[in-house]
């Protein structure tokens, strides 16, 4: 027999799920500290905001407990997650956190940079100008940034976790990395 | 991940190599305490709701339409007096103590069904957008 402890750790988020729903709310301690950090992570690089983000993350778990009956467990359950997270964060710019960007107001193929050794150039600055770069994106495309290359997520797992068609994702995903690279790209001649 | 195309990768190293900034003291603790706030359904506060609001509704009603016509009467006077038409009149309106109680039991019960009811909306919050 395996102590508490190292028995939450083996149980699967499935069987976590499973002991929530059966009336175990404390069960659901073990959810967020397996996707705390990443749910927090994806609510700031959304929003670009530590104390948005942190109120995103929260409210975000708190609508998956509620919601936990509607949780198919055939599907991984971080992805379902990062579902909720992304939607509570850009509902949380949407409703009138200033004058953001919108994906419409950037060209439909920005200026295509070659990667090449001005990129790698930049990863050598630090790490912070390519998260203000990433601030200047529209919202949708910080998503879909974060998502893939920040939470690593699939194709088809980005294009569930925003509900939109994976063709969309795709031309979301070489937009927004054409766009980053511009803006990274006129950051660097700025300074 | 194995599906990274060639035209990704630059950008793909570059977000990769962000640092997850650490999760905020007490993240955890602050979920649970709300999960076990308010994960509970609020049947609870619909009942007693219910419980304060019937026997303070059913004494109203009663006395409504026992006294009705009285109350009307008395309601017109104020308002004719508050709009400044006749100000010689006067008007009584008496209200007994079980009058109160069921008003102030109404209030209570109120109270506690917009508590309720706002919990119940916050758990239908959205999924999907």
């Amino acid at each position: 027999m395996l102590p508490a402890g190292r028995a939450a750790l083996t149980r699967t988020d499935q069987e976590i799920v499973r002991r929530c729903l059966s009336g175990d709310a404390d069960a659901y301690a073990d959810l967020v500290e397996r996707y705390g950090g990443r749910v927090y992570n994806v609510a700031l690089r959304i929003t670009h905001d530590p104390d948005a983000a942190h109120d995103c993350a929260q409210d975000a778990f708190i609508r998956a407990y509620r919601a936990l009956h509607q949780y198919d467990p055939a599907y991984p359950f971080g992805p379902w997650m990062f579902r909720i997270t992304t939607n509570a964060s850009l509902n949380f710019i949407q409703r009138g956190r200033g004058r953001e960007i919108t994906v419409e107001e950037l060209p439909e193929d920005p200026e295509p940079l070659e990667a090449g050794p001005e990129l790698s150039a930049v990863r050598k600055e630090d790490l912070d100008e390519v998260l203000a770069a990433m601030a200047e994106l529209p919202p949708a495309y910080r998503a879909a940034l974060t998502l893939r290359h920040m939470q690593e997520l699939s194709y088809q797992e980005v294009a569930d976790t925003l509900g939109i068609p994976l063709g969309t994702v795709k031309t979301h995903l070489h937009r927004a990395r054409a766009a980053l690279r511009s803006k990274l790209e006129a950051r660097r001649e700025r300074h | 991940m194995d599906d990274l195309d060639r035209e990704e990768l630059d950008i793909h190293r570059l977000l990769s190599a962000v640092k997850p900034e650490p999760l905020p003291l007490g993240f955890r603790d602050g979920v649970m305490q709300r999960v076990r706030g308010t994960g509970a359904p609020a049947v609870w506060e619909w009942l007693i709701a219910a419980a304060f609001a019937l026997p303070g509704m059913a004494y109203l009603t009663w006395r409504l339409a026992l006294n009705g016509g009285e109350v009307v009467t008395s309601l017109n006077a104020i308002l004719t007096a508050a709009a400044g038409v006749d100000l010689t009149g006067s008007t009584d309106i008496a209200i007994d103590g079980l009058a109160v109680m069921s008003f102030a039991l109404v209030g209570v019960a109120s109270v506690l069904a917009a508590h309720a009811m706002l919990r119940g909306s916050a758990s239908h919050g959205m999924i999907a957008r």
